[in-house]
């Protein structure tokens, strides 16, 4: 039984530097998710959710900031001690599932080859366990390029498992897919999670993947801009105190408003300085 | 790891292939070598004959009066027999012996050599069995009518006389392999001189017993004959030391060629160890340039399966682990089919152009170089993976690999030029040769083609926008598309490198082979060249003339005449027609001016009769008296002057005998004063004929006490009553002012004839001579003559011999007086109407003259002389054609020398055969850079068919696109085949005077250096088709494959 790993960040910065110029990626993330859950990171393109995918890799380091896996602080890690994690307690799916296979290898020894990094004696699980899986014990001999493109995505999952790791990090690891294939993928992640407690962070595009996970974090413009429980919206409230509004607050709420905020039974309301009341609808 | 190997099959063929290249030309430097190195030792071997191979032991009997033949084969090591075949053990003797009664003893020698009777005819009688039977030349038994069973009486060295018995008689067979140049027959018949001239008898035969006691001054020797098929380059150091360990008994001498031939083939071995690795080198430096890109290229496709282990928690170490293991593994795969494509082409060579009997050999050297070749690979494959490896996991997780700084000079590039601007300045300057010199082409090229890479990328930027914007369309595509694509440079690199290197491969090969045909040339003279036994140069001629026609204008008589002294002027007769059309001057120096060698008009007087008949008349006086000077201490009352007795002024004529004897004959005395006539009849004394050459007079005293002056008419010259018809001054030279002394030497002081001693003469009028016509007809001698000849020679040899000479003037003379040899061998004057460096076969120590004008003068050649007749390639039958004409015209043809056999000669060198390597090099290097066009292709081939496709989505026609693609390719090889052209023409106007075209350098003809235009230009156009052809096949190809589909691949 593997224990999922919890993650948590704190004004994660990563900058991206350019040859005339620096992009700010990420621009102060903080987040925290539980071990064993299901998370989906949510984001229009360029919003900053693919790095934070790869800075919890430890792929990337960020600029500034801290990310905790489980007991590891990653900003204070060594490369070889990353490559380890990688090795051992997070497993990662690229987006598009060739970039996570070896192309001239089957699956079955893909998945060896990604547990031959693991010491002699050290508990991995039997290849055939983690091909049962994903569903690919009948397919695990045959050449890649047999293959579905829904069984190659699970495949890449497979190799990613293959060590159970304690967070599974997939990158859209479901584009390109067919409604089954794209089942059977969200399935399988939902099997690894229940089977093993693992952790599992996703990003994704798709509304219907983000529906299919218990919780979502939107990323917007390098920062969190909201979470989902089970189908509900929230804003969050970041380390700074500040608030992202939603897109469709902010068309009424525009940059420069002023606002108050009111004390009630219910909790916090925020009023127009014209103490014009926010639509009951749009209260977040 | 098969797994892994076989799924990029392509790659990793060509991989194996590049790899076994690099192998090939790392293992095939040793095995050339070494193959050259034993050709040299063939050759050397195979153009001497079996009695220049033999190792001779002499002794004599002198220092130990018991030792026999045997006793000294039986203190050799018995190790030797592993080289050579067993002694032949010979006792000479001299002696002499009467061939019949009243003659006078002439020389003799007995000889006792093994196995004689094997070796001979045995035409009557037997062998000897006796120490008193002895053998003679049947020759001899038919002049002296010696028969067997008679007896030769034979005095010992003692003097003390010995009967022999003629057991038979006996002729040589022609077997130069068991005589070893004894020569035991040959001399019966012909008169030799032993105090007198006395018949020559050939040598008597005796059994071994015959010499084996007494004779105490007997020769002594044992020949062994060298095994040639045993000696190989490591036998060779085994057997020189097994003759060196000798240690004859009683002084005797060891002699063996194997000294020589060491040093012969170790002056080969000095030059192939210059030639071969350093051209080997250079091919192994393309080999690994492209096993560069070739692995760099495998690396950048393993990209995405380095950055898949790196995310699945394998280290760098692991990573550069699992690369290695792959590519290691196939680069190593390609060291054993290097090795043994590398033994293959060496087969071939042994085969096709090395002398027979080369052995195979795989010393240790080829594994070693072949394990040079994989250490070098390897690491070229490591340093290929470094940078990729050590590329953070992030970067190799993107899809498009990170741009490198494409449009600057990279630190290799920059090492590069540094190095060819030292090679070149170097040349320039002198400073710098041999390797630099071979390896400076190649490093011009190698950074001429960096330059062109990093100034391509940018021009083709421009010209492509620029394109583009003004319609190009496929111009424009093509030249975008080199921009970006980053193997454009590595293209440009290899393709100007193996451009550079085919063009001066080819002309390296070619100036080598036009001056060891030109060395051939002027070595033999001519096409071919048959030196005859007749020393009877107008009978050579004559012959000549008579050819029948067809044969007769290719062929020319050639007279030679050399000194003692191998380094004086040897003449060269030849007619100038026959010479312009026949003999092969040295191309590189100005034509020779044959005209001027053509003979006066003047045809010449023969005098073929009994007496000479002329009316001569004279007016004479003496010009001075008194001739001595008192000397100052003597009181005039004292002085009496030397009183000479005056002699008359004689007048005669000087004739050449067909032998060119100069002979001088009398004709008339006439008084020394006074006036008066006479009528001339004096004996010619030519019995055959001869050919008149001058009038002389001389005043027949001691020259320079009297003189006297006057006037001598000569008419009505005429032999046996018919006129000579030289009556006109015009068939006569005119004659000099001076006049020579008798002796033909000069004179300085006068000596008193009746005390010996000099004295002081006052001074004398000075000898003069003028020709004229004389008033009553004939000729008219006006002269002072102080007794030495003045002479008027006829018009038809000037007093000059024109002549055309090469090399420095003969000692002694000047630039338009020298000495040479006439065909008789006398010393004649000569002037050079031209001079050259070298002439046919003379070299650069000859004067050519006008064979007709030598033939004027007659002569029989002498001993160092020879009549030979060049023939060119015309003649019917060649050679064997020549040989059959002149036989047929009982012309003896003693040897030939043809310009095949010479040029084979110095083409079976080891500049000969290591300069070959050049065209190896060339045709491996084009194999290379077709190999790295097929890479690029198989590299890139992914991206330029998705570029293709996306512009085919875009709109772009598929004609245009093929065009394109094509011009993308073919582009950059045209490009860098022109700028390589330029370097390899570059390379070898520089560096081609330093590199040795001849094992034994040779003062003529001067090495012409200047390129092969045709053959550069040929292979550089051949070269350019080749890759051509590969570029465009695959231009079409990645046109062919960027459909749609291309754009969906995973990959």
């Amino acid at each position: 039984m593997v224990t999922g790993l919890p993650v948590m960040t704190a004004g994660l910065v990563h900058i991206y530097r350019a040859e005339h110029h620096d992009v700010a990626a990420l621009a102060g993330v903080d987040l925290s998710v539980q071990a064993g859950e299901m998370v989906a990171l949510l984001g229009p393109s360029g919003a900053g959710k693919s790095t934070l995918l790869t800075l919890f890799g430890g792929l990337l380091r960020p600029s500034a900031g801290r990310i905790r896996i489980g007991e590891h602080e990653l900003s204070r890690m060594s490369e070889a001690d990353l490559d380890s994690l990688r090795g051992r307690e997070v497993g990662i799916v690229l987006q598009g599932a060739s970039r996570n296979l070896i192309p001239h290898k089957t699956i079955r020894e893909n998945v060896a080859f990604a547990q031959g990094s693991r010491a002699r004696g050290e508990d991995v699980a039997p290849v055939d366990e983690v091909l049962d899986l994903v569903r690919l014990g009948d397919r695990a001999d045959e050449p890649l390029t047999s293959l579905t493109p829904g069984e190659l995505q699970r495949g890449a999952l497979a190799v990613a498992v293959s060590t159970r790791p304690g967070l599974l990090l997939g990158d859209e690891p479901t584009s390109q897919l067919d409604h089954d294939a794209r089942d059977q993928v969200l399935q399988t992640l939902s099997d690894i999670n229940t089977r093993w407690g693992t952790t599992v962070i996703v990003v994704t595009h798709d509304p219907e993947v983000a529906a299919r996970m218990p919780r979502t974090v939107t990323i917007r413009d390098g920062r969190v801009g909201a979470e989902g429980r089970e189908g509900e919206e929230f804003a969050v409230v970041s380390a700074d105190g500040s608030v992202p509004l939603p897109p469709h607050v902010l068309a009424t709420l525009t940059p420069g408003t002023l606002v108050r905020l009111v004390e009630s039974e219910q909790g916090w309301t925020l009023v127009r300085d014209e103490l014009e009341e926010v639509p009951d609808g749009e209260a977040l | 790891m098969w797994k892994a190997i076989r799924y990029r099959g392509g790659q990793s063929l060509v991989l194996v292939l590049i790899s076994a290249l690099v192998a090939t030309c790392a293992a095939f430097a040793p095995l050339f070598s070494r193959s050259i190195d034993q050709a040299l030792l063939r050759a050397t071997l195979g153009r001497l004959e079996t009695a220049d191979l033999k190792l001779s032991v002499l002794a004599s009997r002198a220092a130990d009066a018991t030792l026999t033949a045997q006793a000294v084969e039986a203190g050799m090591p018995v190790g030797l027999q592993q080289w050579y075949e067993p002694g032949l053990s010979m006792t000479t003797a001299e002696s002499q012996v009467v061939p019949t009664a009243g003659k006078k003893p002439s020389p003799v020698r007995l000889v006792a050599r093994d196995e004689v009777c094997e070796h001979i005819t045995l035409d009557e009688g037997s062998c000897p069995s006796s120490a008193r039977d002895l053998l003679v030349s049947t020759a001899d038994a038919k002049v002296w009518g010696w028969k067997p069973g008679s007896t030769l009486t034979v005095p010992d060295q003692e003097q003390k006389p010995i009967d022999y018995t003629i057991a038979g008689t006996y002729t040589a067979k022609d077997e130069p392999d068991y005589w070893l140049r004894t020569e035991v027959q040959g001399k019966s018949g012909n008169l030799i001189e032993f105090g007198d001239l006395v018949p020559g008898i050939d040598d008597f035969i005796v059994a071994p017993a015959g010499l084996a006691e007494g004779w105490q001054r007997a020769q002594l020797s044992v020949d062994y004959r060298l095994r040639s098929s045993t000696i190989t380059l490591d036998s060779l150091a085994a057997a020189g030391a097994a003759v060196a360990a000798i240690r004859p008994p009683a002084q005797a001498s060891v002699g063996s060629p194997l000294p020589e031939i060491a040093e012969q083939v170790d002056n080969g071995q000095a030059l192939v160890r210059q030639l071969v690795p350093l051209l080997i080198a250079q091919l192994v430096a393309v080999a690994l340039a492209v096993l560069v890109l070739v692995a760099g290229a495998a690396v950048a496709q393993r990209r995405p399966e380095i950055a898949v282990a790196r995310l699945r928690g394998r280290s760098r170490d692991a990573s550069r682990r699992l690369v290695m293991a792959e590519l290691g593994l196939t680069v190593l795969l390609g060291l054993p089919l290097g090795v043994l494509i590398a033994v293959g082409l060496s087969e071939l060579v042994r085969r096709l152009i090395l002398p027979p009997g080369v052995p195979f050999e795989l010393g240790w050297q080829v594994p070693a170089a072949a394990a040079v070749a994989g250490v070098a690979s390897l690491a070229v494959v490591y340093a290929a993976a470094r940078p990729v490896l050590r590329e953070p996991i992030a970067s190799l997780l993107r899809r498009v690999p990170p741009a490198t700084a494409g449009r600057s000079l990279r630190a290799g590039d920059i090492i590069l030029v540094v190095l060819a601007a030292v090679g070149i300045v170097g040349i320039a300057t002198n400073q710098v040769t041999g390797p630099m010199a071979i390896l400076t082409p190649t490093l011009l090229a190698l950074a001429a083609g960096a330059l062109l890479g990093a100034v391509v990328v940018v021009v083709a930027t421009v010209i492509g926008q620029r394109c583009l914007a003004s319609g190009s369309l496929r111009s424009g595509l093509a030249a975008l598309a080199l921009a970006r694509r980053p193997t454009t440079r590595h293209v440009l690199l290899v393709v100007t490198a193996v451009s550079a290197l085919v063009v001066f491969a080819s002309n390296a090969v070619a100036v080598a082979d036009r001056n060891r045909e030109d060395r051939a040339e002027v070595t033999v003279g001519a096409f071919a060249a048959l030196r005859t036994g007749s020393k009877d140069p107008t009978a050579v001629a004559r012959v000549v003339d008579q050819l029948p026609p067809g044969q007769r204008e290719h062929a020319m008589p050639v007279g030679l005449v050399r000194q003692n002294d191998p380094d004086s002027t040897t003449t060269l007769a030849a007619r100038p027609d026959q010479f312009r059309r026949i003999a092969y001057p040295p191309a590189s120096q100005p034509s020779l001016d044959l005209g001027a060698l053509d003979p006066p008009d003047q045809k010449p007087v023969t005098l073929r009769g009994e007496r000479l008949t002329a009316k001569v008349d004279y007016a004479l006086s003496a010009v001075g008296t008194g001739f001595g000077k008192r000397p100052d201490d003597v009181p005039p009352e004292q002085w009496t002057a030397p009183s000479v007795k005056v002699k008359p002024l004689r007048l005669g004529i000087s004739v050449t005998t067909a032998d060119g004897d100069v002979l001088t004959r009398d004709l008339a005395s006439l008084p020394h004063l006074g006036r008066g006539s006479l009528t001339v009849d004096a004996p010619v004394l030519c019995p055959q004929q001869c050919r008149l050459q001058s009038l002389w007079l001389r005043l027949d005293t001691v020259p320079g006490l009297e003189a006297v002056g006057g006037t001598v008419d000569i008419s009505a010259l005429a032999l046996d009553g018919k006129d000579l018809g030289i009556d006109g001054v015009g068939g006569w030279l005119p004659p000099r002012g001076d006049a020579e002394d008798p002796s033909g030497g000069s004179f300085g002081a006068v000596i008193d004839p009746a005390t010996g001693f000099p004295v002081e003469t006052q001074g004398l009028p000075t000898d003069s001579i003028a020709l004229a016509a004389a008033p009553s007809g004939g000729l008219r001698l006006t002269f002072t003559n102080t007794g030495r000849v003045a002479s008027v020679n006829r018009a038809d040899a000037p007093e000059l011999t024109p002549a055309i000479l090469s090399g420095r003037i003969p000692s002694g003379g000047t630039a338009t007086r020298f000495d040479i040899q006439s065909l008789a061998g006398r010393t004649t004057s000569a002037t050079a109407e031209q001079r050259v460096a070298a002439l046919p076969f003379v070299g650069d120590r000859g004067a050519l003259v006008n064979l007709d004008l030598m033939l004027r003068v007659g002569g029989t050649l002498p001993a160092l002389g020879a009549m030979e007749v060049w023939v060119d390639d015309q003649f019917p039958g060649g050679l064997e054609g020549a040989e059959k004409a002149l036989r047929d015209h009982g012309v003896e043809v003693l040897s030939t020398r043809t310009l095949a056999a010479e040029k084979r000669l110095l083409d079976e060198s080891a500049t000969g055969w290591g300069l070959l390597l050049f065209l190896f090099t060339a045709i491996l290097s084009l194999l290379l850079a077709a190999v790295m066009l097929v890479v690029v292709a198989m590299t890139t081939g992914r991206i330029v068919s998705k570029d293709i496709a996306a512009l085919r989505v875009a709109g772009v026609s598929g004609r245009d696109l093929r065009r394109a693609t094509v011009r993308e390719y073919l582009a950059p090889v045209l490009l860098a085949a022109a700028v390589g052209a330029l370097c390899g023409v570059a390379g070898a106007v520089l560096a081609m005077p330093l590199i040795p075209l001849f094992d034994t350098p040779a003062p003529v003809p001067a090495l012409d250096h200047s390129p092969a235009w045709l053959v550069m230009a040929g292979s550089w156009v051949l070269a350019l088709l080749v890759l051509f052809a590969v570029a465009a096949v695959l231009a079409l190809r990645a046109a062919r494959r960027g459909d749609a589909d291309r754009l969906r691949e995973a990959w």
